[in-house]
């Protein structure tokens, strides 16, 4: 049973991840990256106060300097740097394909601990990362114009040129 | 006639086209500093969980953090659309807020549960949700093709073998 609540749990972090881009981008059409930002963050921080005061009262009671400036480092790499980019990231290249490219995080992190902790580099994440670059390069050589784009140029043309 | 018609079309093509590309290399440029910053965060954030203090709890400094850091840098923008923009906007921006959390709590407590063999490549497939939602509800915004759909699955199948290797 604590095994298939785990799968539940998982696919609903899955959902509240894959939901954040779509969200972001329909948000964005009127608000600017930076404010979404900061409004994400506002909202985030209040709800996992509340889950933190009621899961992990001891730990908050307890938390050391050592710890609270460890945490300052992930939070201006995570948030300043990760997730205000993420945005700007669904902003142009769009939610489905942004998210996509920001899924190669963890194989950062690989390669942050290969460079920094000596951790030893096999083969599957030889062959993970050789498929991470494949899959990338799908993403990033997919059309250029969509069809939006194209029947908008094709009205314009007619609109301004309506004998042709 | 037709031959100046025709440059022009190609000239208005040729400029869509200019536009789209750099829009779009923008934002493949940002989300890869994006996943630099997540990535390296990350190195941080495991070492205060697994010797400091709980997952939930560094998370929610940490997002108290962020939102200092950023209002310090970027108050002024959030004062100028609060003037500006619509209050129907706000919607999908305090919604997107809500999930992103959702995804961080509930990421930490299926760890608990489950091995990581297991929640990585769960979790892992978020791009694939996006890609669903994006296409079921802005489609006008975000138009979702069978290369991004295959690059998508190739990604996540890669994160799977670098996160279990």
């Amino acid at each position: 049973m604590n095994y298939f609540d785990g799968v539940i749990l998982a696919i609903i972090s899955t959902f509240g991840f894959g939901a954040t881009a779509v969200l972001a981008q329909s948000g964005m059409q009127h608000v600017k990256p930076t404010s979404l930002t900061l409004i994400s963050l506002i909202v985030g921080a209040l709800i996992v106060f509340v889950a933190a005061f009621i899961l992990e009262l001891d730990h908050i009671s307890s938390i050391s300097i050592i710890a609270l400036l460890f945490i300052l480092v992930n939070a201006v790499l995570s948030y300043p740097v990760g997730r205000l980019f993420n945005f700007i990231g669904v902003k142009y290249a769009g939610a489905s394909r942004a998210s996509s490219v920001i899924g190669i995080a963890p194989l950062i992190t690989t390669g942050f601990a290969v460079w920094l902790t000596d951790e030893k580099l096999t083969m599957t994440i030889l062959a993970g990362t050789f498929l991470i670059l494949i899959g990338i390069i799908l993403i990033l050589t997919d059309n250029l114009l969509t069809q939006s784009d194209r029947n908008s140029t094709n009205k314009r043309q007619i609109d301004e040129f309506p004998n042709e | 006639m037709s031959n100046l018609l025709g440059g022009w079309r190609i000239n208005l093509l040729q400029t869509k086209l200019l536009a789209r590309v750099e829009r779009r290399w923008i934002g493949f440029a940002a989300a890869i500093i994006s996943a630099f910053g997540y990535g390296a965060g990350a190195i941080a954030s495991k070492h205060v969980v697994t010797h400091m203090t709980g997952p939930i709890t560094a998370t929610a400094f940490s997002l108290l953090f962020g939102a200092i850091l950023v209002f310090g840098l970027f108050y002024r923008d959030l004062k100028s659309d609060l003037k500006t923009a619509p209050r129907k906007a706000w919607i999908p921006v305090s919604l997107a807020g809500i999930s992103a959390s959702i995804g961080v709590t509930f990421w930490f407590l299926s760890m608990v549960k489950l091995p990581l063999v297991v929640s990585a490549p769960l979790v892992g497939a978020y791009p694939l949700v996006s890609i669903i939602l994006a296409w079921l509800f802005i489609r006008r915004l975000d138009r979702v093709t069978w290369r991004t759909i295959a690059g998508a699955i190739v990604v996540i199948a890669g994160i799977t073998l670098v996160t279990t290797g």
